[in-house]
């Protein structure tokens, strides 16, 4: 009998990462996976002889009728418990459950568990989200959450989903993601979060349009009535009604308060006179109750409840190895039926946590009482995990050990595993785990550092300083990781980052090409992709493209699509800039095919394709798919790292914008790029190209240059200019070479001061080089 | 700058005990409330207390920046040379 949330509640407190066998069986790559465990996505049973608090599951149920229905309160509310009453109330219809964790913080987990609690109130639904949720970087809102709402678009009868411990989020990117979701909600499906703390959603807006139902803090506030069916009824101490009040009064009527207060009461001779202690004491109600209730136990139960307090989730076997003891799982089944703070994770009875209130106190006493053996408890708990395989917890209590060389190895012996799989933000908390000297004591360390740290949107300070441990190391031979070496994987961490100096970037390309290896070496692509793209933005097209020809026509897709991909929309941006018509968007196409096949939308490695293909659009005249395109790069190079692309990004979008007829926007993106480019140490090709724009969006400059001279043969090939003949069809047509069309091109580009054969042919029909013929629409295009 | 001294009050008098869960903090009882004294680094830090307040089921009163930087040069002496 559970009057509160106290003993009753959900599996799914702070931190709890729950699995029915506890010891998941490592895969090839080391990685648990993103397999969710049913635990976290059952609602809780509520025991029999809960009181039933009638008034408020009523009201539950009338705020289900709005797109969002919040339980707001502190902890020990009762919240867990009302919802569990509520799940196990006829006729409430379809239920989706999540208990978040700490470890949901990743939108890729996160959306994963929201994505399984649906389908297993709806089977038909969520299958392409959880399908896009594989990949490596994961687009959420223009893939996974639109698939998931147009398959909830379908269902018929009302579902609610529930987010219990809401306040356990605190990703901004997956607060973002439940923003969108909630806002594009289809009517029959309403969202219920059970939190501490106001989430970060426009609650004001949507209480005024009557979208918003509320339960809070003073709404869970037990009744004198409500107390006397916890305290006499359902803990049987029959209590005189003075006494009830008395409590319900020094409580506040705070479910984890009275609880605490009915354990401490049990067996005592004079209830009446510790009443009135307790009503005329100043101590804190859960400070006050718990010290007491944990005096009344017996020396051995007090012991363990205090010593296995550091355990997010415990069972007998982990608890034996904690306190070098036997009998751990005897004494969990006794804690359970005895109502002592313990909650059951699975039917089985083999994985249970503590209420989290309770597993907070129980860790001020341990750590008041016995300080020195919190790290030797950590460790035996990370020495067990390891025996196990349980990565993530293994890495936790290592950490919380201080054995920081320990978990030092484990991260990087995982970490990639992981980071493919997209839970970057799990491998970012391990490293934020790590105290700075730890990671620079660590080179393999200190590389995951600047390397997840880097597309994390970290300085480019804060990736060198941890660049320049790996720099001083004397580490030799490959990495845990199978990183063929830590100078090669620095080399390449400053090559792909490219933040605003594309000289270092060059240099590094270069470098990591010579630590790769031959040909077969994978790292040889690697370094090849990375060197071409910086070979491009530093204006030398002709050293680019020769060795992204032979990647693109030899390196597996599949195997390194990181490599495919830079290659491929390196080519198109080339193509572009000789004036190919078909090449960019084909190229493009194809780089976009592969990042979609394996699932890498979201990743800002994968930026430079949107923008080769939004500039390959443009030149079509399909312009707002460019901009699109475009916007979507920009969004993926906000991060310092990608500062160059983000200003060659703002610089395409531009003309595009320009291209569309709006001249401000297209001057305001100039600005900004300019902004930009300007205090970069080395911004290639891009100062060059902002001149080109600029002077395209301001008549007066342009009227006032006056081209150089064109030779004969540049005459030629400008007449073809206006055909839709490709570059070998004007090569065909004039009987000279490619590469000679080519050049010339180039050069009637230079001498007319623009960057594209539409701009060329206007430009000229304005200098009367070419005949007649107005732009068309009366303004000028140019792509 | 320093860190600043901040003072945040909770409800209910709050046992020693309490004081590993706010490093670097005194605990001052009194009137049925707890005042918990102390440097503060910066937001993020103080965001931290915040949230311990939370997690331990304590009922915030206030929130108070009690003096600017915690080690001030005595007064007066700034700019006396």
């Amino acid at each position: 009998m559970r009057a509160v949330k106290w003993l009753s509640g959900s599996p799914g407190g702070k931190g709890t990462r729950t699995d029915r066998r506890g010891h998941r069986p490592r895969d090839a790559s080391g990685v648990p996976g993103l397999e969710l465990v049913s635990t976290k996505l059952v609602p809780p049973a509520p025991r029999p002889g809960l009181i039933a608090r009638a008034g408020l599951l009523s009201r539950l149920q009338a705020g289900l009728d709005a797109r969002l229905c919040l339980l707001d309160a502190p902890a020990g509310s009762g919240k867990t418990t009302l919802l569990a009453q509520w799940c196990a109330t006829a006729g409430v219809g379809r239920v989706a459950w999540v208990s978040l964790d700490e470890s949901d913080n990743d939108p890729a987990r996160l959306w994963s568990s929201i994505g399984q609690a649906l389908r297993s109130a709806e089977p038909a639904v969520a299958t392409a989200a959880l399908q896009a949720l594989q990949g490596t970087s994961v687009d959420y809102e223009r893939m996974v959450l639109p698939s998931l709402l147009n398959d909830l678009n379908g269902i018929g009868s009302p579902l609610v989903l529930v987010l219990d411990d809401y306040h356990l989020l605190t990703d901004p990117t997956c607060h973002q993601t439940v923003a969108f979701f909630l806002d594009h909600l289809p009517p029959s499906v309403h969202l219920l979060l059970a939190t501490r703390v106001d989430p970060p959603l426009p609650l004001a807006t949507m209480r005024a349009k009557g979208d918003l139902a509320e339960l809070r803090v003073t709404d869970f506030r037990f009744s004198d009535e409500e107390a006397d069916a916890v305290l006499n009824g359902a803990m049987g101490l029959r209590l005189p009604a003075e006494d009830v009040r008395r409590l319900t009064e020094r409580t506040e009527g705070w479910a984890a308060g009275l609880y605490l207060a009915g354990l401490s009461l049990r067996g005592r001779e004079d209830p009446g006179a510790y009443i009135a202690t307790f009503s005329g004491d100043h101590r804190h109600v859960a400070d006050y109750l718990a010290t007491d209730v944990l005096a009344r136990q017996p020396e051995e139960v007090r012991t363990f409840l205090l010593r296995t307090s550091i355990l997010r989730r415990l069972s007998g076997p982990l608890c034996d190895a904690v306190l070098e003891t036997n009998g751990s799982a005897e004494l969990l089944e006794e804690l359970e039926r005895s109502n002592l703070f313990l909650l059951p994770l699975d039917d089985r009875r083999e994985w249970y946590r503590y209420h989290q209130l309770f597993g907070e106190l129980l860790r001020l006493e341990l750590g008041s009482r016995e300080p020195a053996l919190v790290p030797a408890l950590h460790r035996r708990a990370a020495a067990w995990h390891r025996r196990h395989g349980t990565v993530e917890e293994h890495i936790l209590h290592a950490t919380a050990a201080g054995e920081f060389t320990d978990a030092g190895a484990l991260i990087a012996s995982h970490w990639l595993g992981y980071w493919r799989r997209g839970r970057r933000a799990t491998v970012a908390r391990w490293i934020d785990g790590l105290p700075e000297e730890a990671i620079a004591a660590d080179p393999p360390v200190a590389f995951v550092a600047a390397w997840v740290g880097g597309f994390g949107g970290a300085s480019r300070e804060e990736r060198e300083r941890w660049l320049a441990v790996v720099d001083d190391a004397t580490w030799h031979g490959a990495l845990p990781d199978g990183i063929s070496s830590l100078a090669f994987g620095a080399a390449l961490a400053r090559a792909a980052l490219v933040y605003d100096d594309v000289g270092s970037a060059l240099q590094a390309g270069r470098r990591a090409l010579e630590l790769a290896g031959p040909e077969p070496s994978p790292f040889h692509w690697m370094a090849q992709a990375a060197l071409g793209q910086a070979l491009y933005l530093a204006g030398r097209p002709a050293e680019a493209r020769p060795p992204l020809e032979r990647l693109t026509a030899r390196v597996s897709a599949a195997e390194q699509p990181y490599a495919a991909i830079t290659g491929l929309a390196v080519l198109s941006l080339l193509a572009g800039d000789e004036d190919d018509d078909q090449a960019p968007r084909s190229l493009a196409d194809r780089a976009l095919a592969i990042a979609e096949a394996q699932g890498l939308g979201g990743e800002p490695l994968c930026g430079i394709l949107h923008l080769a293909l939004g500039r390959a659009l443009t030149r079509q005249g399909k312009l707002a798919e460019a901009q699109e395109q475009l916007e979507w790069a920009l969004e993926l190079f906000r991060i310092d790292g990608m500062a160059v692309h983000r200003a060659h990004g703002l610089l395409l979008l531009a003309v595009a914008c320009h291209g569309q007829g709006d001249l401000p926007g297209a001057r305001a993106l100039l600005g900004r790029a300019r902004e930009l480019i300007e205090p970069m140490a080395d911004a290639g090709v891009l100062p060059a190209l902002l001149q080109q724009h600029s002077r395209m969006l301001d008549p007066a400059q342009r009227r006032a240059v006056t081209p150089t001279p064109l030779t004969g043969r540049e005459l030629a090939v400008l007449g073809l200019l206006p055909t839709r003949l490709s570059t070998r069809e004007i090569s065909a047509t004039l009987h000279v070479s490619v590469n000679t069309v080519r050049s010339q091109v180039q050069a009637i580009y230079r001498k007319l001061e623009v960057t594209s054969r539409a701009e060329a042919v206007a430009r000229a029909r304005r200098l009367d080089l070419l005949p007649g013929a107005p732009p068309p629409h009366g303004r000028e295009r140019f792509t | 700058m320093g860190p600043m001294v901040y003072r945040i009050v909770v409800r209910g008098e709050l046992s020693q005990r309490y004081l590993p869960a706010f490093e670097g903090m005194t605990l001052t009882t009194g009137e049925g409330q707890t005042a918990i004294i102390g440097p503060v680094l910066d937001q993020a830090h103080l965001h931290g207390l915040l949230d311990r307040v939370g997690e331990l089921g304590l009922e915030l009163v206030s929130v108070n920046r009690a003096a600017e930087p915690a080690s001030p040069a005595p007064a007066g002496q700034i700019g006396e040379v």
